[in-house]
């Protein structure tokens, strides 16, 4: 029953980032926290959603540019570690880079939606009567079935590529201080991307370091 | 009411998002059915005409839509308003929604939803959406009051400097951060906090220089290397 939520969900995540409502179901921080709700590996799905939610906030979809699938990013690692709860650290690093890998296709199906709904609109234009209200309807059940199809498959596809490498690396490091180092640098990104005049950013990130630092 | 039913169907309004007309087909949807809502009438060229090309942040289609229907009521320029709205509002939808608002959710989720994921799953949606609801649900009667001079609006709230505070915020809040999680992670442990501040230096360093797809495939291998040699 789960694993229908979580599929459910992945054509919300589908619709919400491309197609409407734009609530930020889709962030990764955000499909971090549901589907620990759903399945109970918080604190797994809340480092996952960290990192990717530092990699796709860099990425603004400014204009037509299609950002990277940041989303499938955090739902099909979060989906892995839920399968697979990790044994060793290097687990981390390979479902991390296996997901980075399958992030590119996926984003490239993004694309292909958005052919098929101008397929779709050149197709009524021929006919000469463009019914607004069909395509958009069209365009939604497009991208709930693209949301379920490809984040299953591409989940699916990761869990098999990380099962046929996994166990060719076994070693045991600390695996909250492996993703606190990765956010850290991640962080710098974030911070060149903040728009603060240079030395007042410099000086505000200290204080607020200083001060969670003290209160916390 | 008519309003809010009008709010609530724009929320479908990119469903056919493409590279022909981009937001074109929403536009000419939304244009009928609010045409509808102030009794205005539209021939058929004119529904024709609307499908054509038409880009701006979603958030703020709202206020133009409010315009176009208020130009075409008053026998105005709906068509040159909407092309010159439709750029200003997608840069400025732009760099408040997308580039600073969501970073500065995202810190305020995470550091409260550390523990709770459903009270941070809370702060994320509430936080977000009460900016994003307001600016949809408020649009059209603000764009249809001050037609041609829908920018009047964005000028009083000074929507232009918002990014700016958000940001200031959101700096603030990711040192604010970064110190909890590395308390809750390690406490107070020289050696992790002496190779956070590499990585944080790391990270600000080659920020402009190299792709972060690329930074973080290269810092999860150093990384994993780091600690398995350190034996962390």
């Amino acid at each position: 029953m789960n694993f229908v939520l979580a599929a459910i969900y992945a054509g919300l995540i589908s619709v919400d980032r491309f197609a409407a409502f734009n609530f930020m179901l889709s962030r990764p921080i955000v499909i971090g926290f549901v589907l620990s709700i759903i399945f109970g590996n918080h604190y797994e799905c809340f480092y996952i959603g960290l990192v990717f939610e530092a990699l796709g906030l860099i990425d603004v979809p400014f204009g037509t540019r299609v950002p990277k699938e940041d989303s499938f990013g955090a739902f099909a690692a979060c989906m892995l570690f839920i399968i697979l709860p990790i044994s060793h650290s290097d687990d981390f690093i390979l479902g991390f880079l296996l997901t980075i890998v399958l992030i590119f296709p996926v984003t490239f199906t993004t694309l292909f939606t958005r052919t098929l709904n101008k397929q779709l609109l050149q197709r009524q234009q021929a006919k000469g009567k463009v019914r607004p209200g069909q395509l958009l309807a069209l365009g939604l059940l497009i991208s709930f079935i693209r949301g379920v199809v490809v984040y299953s498959a591409g989940t699916l596809i990761l869990y098999s590529l990380y099962t046929f490498i996994h166990g060719h690396l076994e070693s045991n490091f600390n695996l909250l201080i492996f993703v606190l180092m990765v956010f850290t640098f991640l962080s710098g990104y974030i911070l060149r991307f903040l728009t603060v005049h240079s030395s007042l950013k410099y000086i505000v990130f200290g204080l607020g370091l200083l001060v969670g630092w003290v209160i916390l | 009411m008519k309003n809010m039913i009008l709010a609530l169907k724009s929320l479908f309004y990119q469903a056919n998002l493409n590279h022909e007309n981009m937001q074109g087909t929403g536009f000419a949807y939304m244009v009928e059915e609010a045409a509808k809502l102030k009794g205005v009438e539209l021939d058929e060229d004119t529904k024709v005409k609307e499908t054509e090309y038409f880009h701006t942040h979603p958030f703020l289609a709202n206020f133009i839509l409010g315009m176009w229907v208020k130009e075409k009521k008053i026998g105005g320029e709906p068509d040159f308003y909407k092309k010159v709205y439709s750029s200003a509002f997608g840069a400025l939808g732009d760099s408040f929604f997308w580039h600073s608002l969501r970073p500065l959710c995202f810190i305020m989720s995470a550091l409260i939803g550390y523990n709770d994921p459903f009270l941070g799953l809370l702060t994320y949606l509430v936080l977000y959406n009460a900016f994003h609801l307001f600016f949809r649900f408020g649009g059209f009667a603000i764009g249809y009051e001050l037609g041609r001079d829908v920018i009047i609006f964005f000028n009083r709230i000074n929507f232009n400097r918002w990014p700016k505070y958000t940001d200031t915020l959101s700096t603030f809040m990711l040192g604010f951060f970064l110190s909890f999680i590395v308390k809750e992670s390690s406490d107070f442990n020289p050696l992790v906090l002496g190779v956070s501040t590499v990585y944080l230096l790391a990270g600000l360093a080659i920020a402009r220089k190299l792709d972060i797809v690329f930074g973080l495939i290269l810092i999860l291998i150093i990384t994993g290397f780091f600690l398995y040699f350190t034996g962390v």
